[in-house]
C-alpha cells in the first residue's frame, strides 16, 4: 500500500540500487499480479466469507489454528512496522520535543478505536482519508519528478545496474507494496463484487500503478541526492520532499504537507492492518463477551499497543530494517502458502 | 353503532372528578322539552364559536332523540366511545363529549390558535419557497400534501409522546418508496420514548436515538416543506410533532446536513460550487484555529518565511502562548453568537457592534491578541455559519475545541490524529441503520442519495 512506499521499501530498494533493483520491481509486480489473480479468484468462490472462516471450515483443525495465527501475526507485524517507522519519523521531523512514548500512545489510541470498528466502517474511513490524501500526494510526486534539478544521470546508473540478479529481500520488498489485496481476505465478507472472476484488466492496472509507484519511489530520491549521496539518509523520501520548495504556496516546504499526509495515510493503513489481524484471529479465540462487547479483540489491541510503544525503545532503526527484510522475504512463500491453502479448501469443499 | 350504554354511569363521575375543578371545563345541560343531553368539553382547546351552530341550534330544531344522535354520528369528526381513559385523553386533545341518556358520543372539535404559516427563517433560500411550516400539525399536513400529490403518501397518527405532555406525533412517509426497516425502527423507538415532557423536535430527536450522548445530529430537523417533500420522494420517514414548526427526517446522513434546498434551485454548476464552498467553510472553521496553534507553538518553520515573520511581528505585543490567545478569542466569539441569539431583536445589533468592532479593535490595540488572530476568529465564525443546517453547524462549533485541545497538547501531529479520530467517530455513527459518513463503497443496496 501507499504508506510503505515512502518508509521501508525505498530504503531497501535503494540499498539494492546497484544490484538489480529495476528487475526486482518487475519480478515483484509479476509475482504479485499472479498472486493477486489466483488469490482473488479463489476467494470469490466463497462469497460473503472471510479467509479465516473458510480455513476454519474446510481445513483440519490444528493446521487451521496454526495457519490463522501466522496470518494474523503477519498483519500485525505489518501494522507494527508501519507504526515503529512513523513514530520515529514523527519524532525526527515534526515534533522532536515530544516523547516517542506519547506519540506512540496517541497513534495507538486512534488505531485501537479504528481497528475495533466494524469491517465496512473501516472501509468508509479508508475511502475518505485516501480520497483526501491521494490528490495531494500525487501532486507532490508529480512536482518532484518535473523538478529541473533532478539528476537524470544518477537515474541512468540505476538502470545500468538494474537488470542484474536481484536479492530475494528486494523482491520481497516490492511485493510488500502490493500487499493490499490480502486485506480482501476479511473484506470479502462485506464487499460484494458481483463477479465470479477478477477481470484481467484490473490485474494489469494494479500492476501498472504499482510499477509506476515503485519506480517513482526508487528513482526520485536517487535523482535528487545522487547515486552515492542517497546512502546518507535514513528516510530518503522525506529528505527528498524537504528538497522541494513551493515558491508560490503559502506553505513553502513540501516536507510538512508530505509528512502530515503520510502520517494520516500510515495511521489508516496501520488501522486496516490491525483490523484485518483482529478479524482473522478472532475465529480461533473464545467468543467471551462482557456486556455484549467481545473482550478478546480489545485485549489483543491493548497488548499490541503496549508491545508497539515499548518495543520502540528496545529496537534500533537498524534492527527494524533488518527485521523488515526478513519479513518481506517471508511474505513471498506466505503468498504461495495461502493460495495453496485456499485451493486445498476449495477442493475439500467440492468433494464434500 | 351506538355508544355503549352501561358506561355512562362510570364515566360521568369520573369526568366530574377530573374536570370539575378547572375553570375552562364546561359541563353544559341542554333540554328542549323532548329530551335532555349533557355536553362536556374544555373550552380552551376547542373551537367554541362552532358549538352553538353545530350542536345547540340543531338540538332545538330536531325533535327526536334518535334523529339527533344520527346527526351527531354523521359529523366528520365523530369518534366512537372506547373507554374512560381514551375519553379523558380525547377531551384534553379537544373533543366534545355528549351524554345522551345512556350513550356516549365524542366529536373532535380541536382548535389551535397557532396555525399561521411562518416564514422559513432558519433555513432561508433566495429563490426557493419562502414559507416554512406552522405550529399546527394539520396545517403542516395540508402544506405537505399540497407539495406531494401521491396516493401512497401515508399518515400515521397513533403516537402520543411524553407522559405529561401527551404530544401528538405523526409519521409521514411514501409507502412505495419507504425503507421498511427504517420505518419499523422509528416506530419501535417512538413506542419506547419515556420522557415526561417532549416539546421540541430536538428533544424528540434525543428521545429517538439509541445513543443518549451524541455530538452530531443523526436525524435532520427542518422547517421547509419543500425539503420534506423532496425527502419523502427519496423514501425517508418524516416525524411531525404537534406544536412545533420543525419536523424530523430520518435517516439523515452527513451530506444531508451540508446541502441547502437552494442547491437545487440554482444552475447545476452554481449548485456544485455552493456545496464546495460549504465544505471549504467546514474545513476552515474546524481546522484554522488548531492549525494556527500548531504552527505558532510547534512548527513555525512550515510557513514561508515572509508569512512566518509577519505573524510573529503581529504577535510581538501578545504576552500569552498561542493557545490561550486562540481560546480567549474563540470563547469571546461564542459568547457573541450566543448573546445575539438570546437578545431581543432590537438590542441584537448593539451586541454585535460592541463585541465585534469595539472589542476586536481594543483587544489588538491592548496587545492581548494579534491582528491575525482576529482575522482567524472572524473567518472561523463566518465559515461556521455557512453550514446550512443549524444543528450541524452547532456540532461543528463544539468539535473545533476537541481538535484544538489535541493540537495544543501534541502539535500538528495531534491535529492529524484527532482528525482521523473524528473521521472514525463519524463513520461509526448510524442513522437508523444507515451509515452516517461514507463515500462510494456500498454493501448491497445503495441508500438514498443526498437530500
Amino acid at each position: 500500500m501507499l504508506a510503505n512506499v515512502v518508509a521501508l521499501v525505498p530504503r531497501i530498494m535503494i540499498d539494492a540500487r546497484n544490484n538489480g533493483a529495476i528487475l526486482s520491481i518487475f519480478i515483484g509486480a509479476l509475482l504479485s499480479s499472479l498472486f493477486f489473480y489466483f488469490y482473488m479468484n479463489i476467494l470469490l468462490k466463497f462469497p460473503k466469507k472471510t479467509h479465516a472462516e473458510i480455513v476454519k471450515e474446510y481445513i483440519p483443525k490444528w493446521i487451521a489454528v496454526l495457519y490463522i495465527m501466522i496470518i494474523s501475526l503477519i498483519f500485525f507485524i505489518s501494522s507494527w512496522l508501519i507504526l515503529v517507522v512513523f513514530i520515529d519519523i514523527t519524532k525526527r521531523f515534526v515534533n522532536p520535543d515530544l516523547s516517542p512514548f506519547v506519540i506512540g500512545i496517541i497513534f495507538l489510541s486512534v488505531i485501537c478505536f479504528g481497528a475495533l470498528l466494524k469491517s465496512e466502517k473501516t472501509l468508509y474511513a479508508l475511502e475518505i482519508i485516501l480520497l483526501f490524501c491521494i490528490p495531494f500526494i500525487g501532486a507532490i510526486f508529480l512536482k518532484s519528478t518535473i523538478n529541473q534539478h533532478i539528476s537524470w544521470d544518477a537515474i541512468k546508473i540505476v538502470f545500468r545496474h538494474g537488470f542484474e540478479l536481484p536479492k530475494l529481500e528486494t523482491i520481497g520488498a516490492t511485493t510488500y507494496s502490493f500487499l493490499g489485496f490480502y486485506y480482501y481476505s476479511i473484506y470479502n465478507k462485506v464487499i460484494d463484487l458481483k463477479k465470479k472472476k477478477i477481470p484481467i484488466l484490473l490485474v494489469f492496472i494494479v500492476a501498472a500503478v504499482g510499477i509506476v509507484n515503485l519506480l517513482t519511489s526508487l528513482l526520485v530520491p536517487i535523482g535528487y541526492h545522487g547515486f552515492d549521496g542517497i546512502e546518507e539518509y535514513v528516510y530518503p523520501w522525506f529528505s527528498t520532499a524537504d528538497a522541494i520548495r513551493m515558491e508560490l504556496g503559502f506553505i513553502e516546504r513540501v516536507l510538512f504537507i508530505f509528512l502530515l499526509l503520510y502520517v494520516g495515510v500510515s495511521i489508516i493503513s496501520a488501522t486496516i492492518s490491525s483490523h484485518v489481524g483482529i478479524e482473522t484471529i478472532r475465529y480461533i479465540l473464545p467468543q467471551t463477551k462482557w456486556r455484549n462487547v467481545s473482550i478478546f479483540p480489545i485485549f489483543i489491541m491493548i497488548v499490541f499497543s503496549l508491545f508497539t510503544t515499548i518495543s520502540y525503545f528496545f529496537i534500533s532503526q537498524e534492527q527494524v530494517f533488518e527485521l523488515a527484510k526478513i519479513y518481506f522475504t517471508f511474505l513471498l512463500p506466505m503468498g504461495v502458502i495461502s493460495i495453496v491453502v485456499l485451493v486445498w479448501a476449495d477442493r475439500r469443499k467440492k468433494h464434500g | 353503532m351506538f355508544g355503549k350504554s352501561n358506561n355512562v354511569d362510570q364515566l360521568k363521575p369520573l369526568l366530574e372528578k377530573n374536570f370539575k375543578g378547572s375553570k375552562d371545563a364546561t359541563f353544559q345541560n341542554l333540554d328542549n322539552g323532548n329530551y335532555q343531553l349533557k355536553m362536556i368539553y374544555i373550552n380552551s382547546v376547542i373551537d367554541t364559536s362552532k358549538i352553538h351552530d353545530m350542536f345547540v341550534k340543531p338540538f332545538f330544531e330536531v325533535e327526536k332523540k334518535e334523529q339527533y344522535t344520527k346527526y351527531l354520528q354523521s359529523l366528520g369528526d365523530y369518534k366512537e366511545y372506547k373507554n374512560e381513559r381514551e375519553t379523558i385523553k380525547d377531551i384534553l386533545h379537544g373533543s366534545v363529549v355528549f351524554l345522551i341518556d345512556q350513550t356516549v358520543h365524542l366529536i373532535g372539535l380541536n382548535h389551535q390558535e397557532n396555525n399561521s404559516v411562518l416564514d422559513a427563517n432558519v433555513e432561508t433560500t433566495i429563490m426557493g419557497p419562502q414559507k416554512g411550516l406552522s405550529e399546527n400539525i394539520n396545517v403542516n399536513l395540508n402544506l405537505i400534501r399540497h407539495r406531494y400529490h401521491v396516493p401512497s403518501l401515508t399518515v400515521e397518527n397513533n403516537y402520543l409522546v411524553g407522559d405529561k405532555s401527551n404530544i401528538e406525533v405523526v409519521l409521514l412517509y411514501d409507502s412505495e418508496q419507504v425503507d421498511t426497516k427504517v420505518l419499523k425502527k422509528v416506530k419501535e423507538q417512538l413506542n419506547k420514548v419515556d420522557r415526561s415532557i417532549v416539546q421540541s423536535a430536538g428533544e424528540l430527536h434525543r428521545a429517538l436515538t439509541s445513543r443518549k450522548r451524541r455530538l452530531f445530529p443523526t436525524l435532520m430537523v427542518t422547517e421547509r416543506p419543500d425539503r420534506i417533500a423532496y425527502n419523502l420522494s427519496l423514501g425517508k420517514v418524516i416525524v411531525m410533532m404537534e406544536g412545533t414548526p420543525f419536523v424530523l427526517i430520518t435517516p439523515a446522513v452527513f451530506y444531508d446536513f451540508m446541502t441547502s434546498m437552494e442547491d437545487f434551485y440554482q444552475p447545476y454548476f452554481v449548485g456544485k460550487f455552493l456545496v464546495l464552498l460549504r465544505y471549504i467553510g467546514l474545513l476552515i472553521s474546524l481546522f484554522l484555529p488548531s492549525f494556527y496553534v500548531g504552527i505558532i507553538s510547534y512548527n513555525p518553520e512550515i510557513l514561508r518565511i515572509q508569512l512566518a515573520f509577519s505573524i510573529a511581528s503581529s504577535r510581538i505585543p501578545v504576552p500569552f502562548p498561542s493557545y490561550l490567545e486562540v481560546i480567549f478569542m474563540l470563547i469571546m466569539m461564542e459568547m457573541l453568537v450566543e448573546a445575539s441569539i438570546r437578545l431581543p431583536k432590537t438590542i441584537g445589533p448593539t451586541a454585535t457592534t460592541v463585541g465585534g468592532l469595539i472589542l476586536g479593535q481594543a483587544t489588538t490595540e491592548a496587545g492581548l491578541v494579534s491582528n491575525i488572530m482576529i482575522i482567524i476568529v472572524a473567518s472561523v465564525a463566518i465559515s461556521n455559519f455557512i453550514i446550512p443546517i443549524n444543528e450541524m453547524s452547532f456540532s461543528m462549533r463544539v468539535v473545533k475545541y476537541f481538535l484544538l485541545l489535541f493540537t495544543t497538547l501534541f502539535g500538528l501531529i495531534g491535529l492529524v490524529i484527532s482528525t482521523i479520530g473524528l473521521i472514525f467517530y463519524l463513520v461509526n455513527l448510524e442513522s437508523h441503520g444507515y451509515p452516517y459518513l461514507k463515500l462510494f463503497f456500498s454493501e448491497s443496496k445503495r441508500p438514498s442519495k443526498v437530500s
